[in-house]
C-alpha cells in the first residue's frame, strides 16, 4: 500500500488541521488545557509503545496504533472511552491490520497486565482492569470511528529515500528515525503528509548535528514554511522533555478524565 | 442494521456467508457478507479486517465495492456492491460456448483491476472465478480480498483448504514462499484459457503433486536453462521430464495474438512472467470493448 499516499484514505480522510483538531476536542478542553490534552496523549502514546514493545511488534505496528488512537480522540472526548481501554484495543486493530500473525489472546491480556504491573502501578493499581470481552467490544467502535480507514502512511520509509543523498547518513538515520518516533508523541501524524514529517525529522536532525543542509532543502520543490513549522514543533517537544516531570502532574490529570464507573464507553459516542 | 433486508443466500465466501440483501432506506440491493465473531477468541477475525481495510482503499471499476460495515449481535456484516453471478457460474451458463470477444473484454476488465491492485502494491492471492464477479452489464469485478496482501513480505504456502489448487503457481506449488505479483498473472492466464475453451478448467489437478505433473505436461518441465534456480525448488522430488505442448492445442479458440498473450502470461520462471500493465498493452486487446456493449 506504500506507493499511493495521494489516493489513499489517509490522504483523502484524515490529515486534519488544527481546527478540526481542536472543534473534536471541544469537550475536553472545557477541563483541560491544550497543554494537559498533550501530555495525556503522550503518556498513552508511550503506554502503547510499551506494549508493543512487550509483544515484540514492529515499530510501524506501534506507530499504526498510536495514529489509531490519536484519531479517535480527535473525535471523542477523553471521557468517552477510557482511554486505559482504547490504548490496547489500538494495537490488537494494528496488529491485524498490520499482517503481523494473531496475537493469542491470553497472551494479548498478561502483556497488558504486564506493563501496567511494570511501568504504571503508580497510577493504575497492579492489575488491567479490562477482560478481553469489553476490549473486543471497543475494537468495533474503533473500526466504525475510523470508518475502516486503517491502512496508515508512515515517514519511515520516505526518510530512508531523502537521507540516501547525504553524506553523513549513518549519523543522521538513527537521530531522524529517533525523531520520527518521537514526533508520535505530538499531533503532527494527524496533520501533515508523512513525507513532510519525514523531512522535517531529516531536518531536525541536522539541526542537531550541525550538519549544513540548507542547499538541500532549499532545492526541494516543497512548501518550506509547512516543514519549518513542522520542524519547530519537533523541536519544541525536545525543549519541553528537557524539564518535563510526569509524574508529577500525570495523576491529577488521569483523575481529571476518570469515568464515573468502571471506566467503558459512556453511550454517547456515535450518535 | 435494520435498514438492510436479507433476500436469499447467494454464497460461501473464503469465510462467511454472502447475502443478497435490499437497503430500504434507499432502495438499492446490495450483496451482505456475514461474518461469525467469536468473542472468546480474536475478534474480528483477521481476514475480514483485511479485506475491509484494503477495499477501503481500492476504488475501481473492476474491483467491487465496499458500502459499509455493520456490528450486529456477535456478527460483523460487510456491505457490498451486489453483482449478478460469478464468473463460474457465469462460465456453467454458458455451456461451453462463450463468445471471443467476451473472453477479450473479460480478460481485459480482469488484468485492469489487477494492474491497479499490483500499483497499489496489493496481491490478491486468490484469483479464481468463484472470487471473479459478473454484473449483468457484463461488467467484471474482483472480490474476496480475504487473503491479499502487501507484497515483499515472506508467508507460507497457502493452505489447500482455502485456495483451489487449479490456480496456483507452480513457483508457489514448489514452495516458494516470496511472491510477488506474477501469482496473481498466472491465476488470470489460468482463467483467460478457461474463458477461451468454453468455461473448461485449464489445469484441474487433484493435489500439489498431481497439479505441478499438469502444468509440466503442458509447458514443460522446467529446468535450469529456462527457470534459473527451479533446481534449488525441485531438488526435493523427481519429476517426469515432459516438454512442452504446442499451444495450439492449449488453447485452440484463441488467435494468434490470444496464444501469444497466454504463453506470455503462462511463463514458468515467475520472473520471466508479464505483469497486468504489459499485458493491457498487448496487440491481443486492440479494440476490446467494456462489458456487453
Amino acid at each position: 500500500m506504500a506507493a499511493n499516499f495521494w489516493k489513499s484514505s489517509h490522504y483523502s480522510q484524515w490529515v486534519l488541521d488544527r481546527q478540526e483538531i481542536l472543534a473534536g476536542r471541544e469537550e475536553d478542553l472545557s477541563y483541560l488545557s491544550e497543554d494537559e490534552i498533550f501530555k495525556i496523549h503522550m503518556f498513552f502514546a508511550n503506554f502503547i509503545r510499551h506494549l508493543g514493545d512487550l509483544l515484540k511488534l514492529r515499530q510501524q505496528v506501534i506507530a499504526t496504533a498510536i495514529v489509531y488512537f490519536k484519531r479517535f480522540y480527535s473525535r471523542n472526548s477523553l471521557k468517552s472511552i477510557a482511554p486505559l481501554l482504547l490504548a490496547p484495543t489500538c494495537i490488537l486493530l494494528a496488529s491485524k491490520a498490520e499482517e503481523c500473525g494473531i496475537i493469542n489472546t491470553g497472551r494479548f491480556i498478561n502483556a497488558c497486565t504486564n506493563v501496567v504491573k511494570q511501568k504504571y502501578s503508580s497510577y493504575f493499581g497492579s492489575d488491567y482492569p479490562y477482560k478481553m470481552p469489553v476490549i473486543l467490544e471497543c475494537e468495533f467502535f474503533l473500526l466504525e470511528l475510523l470508518d475502516c480507514s486503517l491502512i496508515v502512511f508512515h515517514p519511515y520509509r520516505p526518510l530512508l529515500q531523502f537521507v540516501e543523498d547525504f553524506e553523513k547518513k549513518d549519523a543522521l538515520l538513527p537521530c531522524a528515525w529517533r525523531a520520527i518516533n518521537d514526533s508520535y508523541n505530538t499531533d503532527i501524524c494527524l496533520m501533515y503528509p508523512p513525507y513532510i514529517i519525514a523531512l522535517a525529522c531529516l531536518h531536525t536532525a541536522c539541526i542537531i548535528q550541525s550538519i549544513d543542509c540548507t542547499q538541500w532543502f532549499a532545492e526541494l520543490s516543497v512548501d518550506l514554511d509547512l516543514l519549518f513549522e513542522v520542524t519547530r514543533q519537533i523541536v519544541a517537544l525536545y525543549e519541553l522533555l528537557k524539564t518535563y516531570e510526569e509524574s508529577a502532574e500525570m495523576k491529577s490529570l488521569l483523575d481529571k478524565i476518570a469515568l464515573p464507573k468502571g471506566g467503558r464507553y459512556d453511550g454517547k459516542l456515535m450518535k | 442494521m435494520e435498514s438492510y433486508e436479507k433476500l436469499v443466500k447467494i454464497g460461501e465466501g473464503t469465510y462467511g456467508t454472502v447475502y443478497k440483501a435490499v437497503n430500504h432506506d434507499t432502495g438499492e440491493i446490495v450483496a451482505l457478507k456475514k461474518v461469525r465473531i467469536d468473542d472468546e477468541n480474536e475478534g474480528i477475525p483477521s481476514f475480514a479486517l483485511r479485506e475491509i481495510c484494503l477495499l477501503k482503499e481500492l476504488k475501481h471499476k473492476n474491483i467491487v465495492m465496499l458500502y459499509d460495515v455493520i456490528h450486529g449481535n456477535k456478527e460483523l456484516m460487510i456491505v457490498f456492491e451486489y453483482c449478478d453471478q460469478d464468473l463460474k457460474r457465469y462460465c456453467d451458463a454458458c455451456q461451453g460456448k462463450i463468445d471471443p470477444s467476451i473472453v477479450q473484454s473479460f480478460t481485459n476488465q480482469l488484468l485492469q483491476g489487477l494492474a491497479y491492485c499490483h500499483s497499489h502494491h496489493i496481491l490478491h492471492r486468490d484469483i479464481t472465478p468463484q472470487n471473479i464477479l459478473v454484473t449483468g452489464n457484463g461488467d467484471i469485478k474482483l472480490a474476496d480480498f480475504g487473503l491479499a496482501r502487501n507484497f515483499g513480505i515472506p508467508v507460507k504456502s497457502f493452505s489447500a483448504e482455502v485456495v483451489t489448487l487449479w490456480y496456483r503457481s507452480p513457483d508457489v506449488l514448489l514452495g516458494a514462499t516470496l511472491y510477488d505479483t506474477s501469482i496473481d498473472i498466472w491465476s488470470t492466464g489460468c482463467i483467460f484459457a478457461e474463458l477461451s475453451n468454453g468455461g473448461q478448467p485449464l489445469l484441474p489437478g487433484k493435489d500439489v503433486a498431481d497439479q505441478l505433473k499438469i502444468i509440466f505436461k503442458i509447458f514443460g518441465t522446467p529446468n535450469e536453462q529456462i527457470w534459473p534456480g527451479v533446481s534449488q525448488l525441485m531438488k526435493d522430488k523427481d519429476y517426469p521430464s515432459y516438454n512442452a505442448m504446442s499451444i495450439l492445442h492449449v488453447v485452440p479458440n484463441l488467435n494468434q495474438l490470444g496464444c501469444d498473450l497466454f504463453q506470455l502470461m503462462m511463463v514458468l520462471d515467475p520472473s520471466k512472467r508479464c505483469t497486468a500493465e504489459q499485458a493491457l498493452q498487448h496487440a491481443y486487446f486492440k479494440g476490446v470493448s467494456e462489458g456487453y456493449t
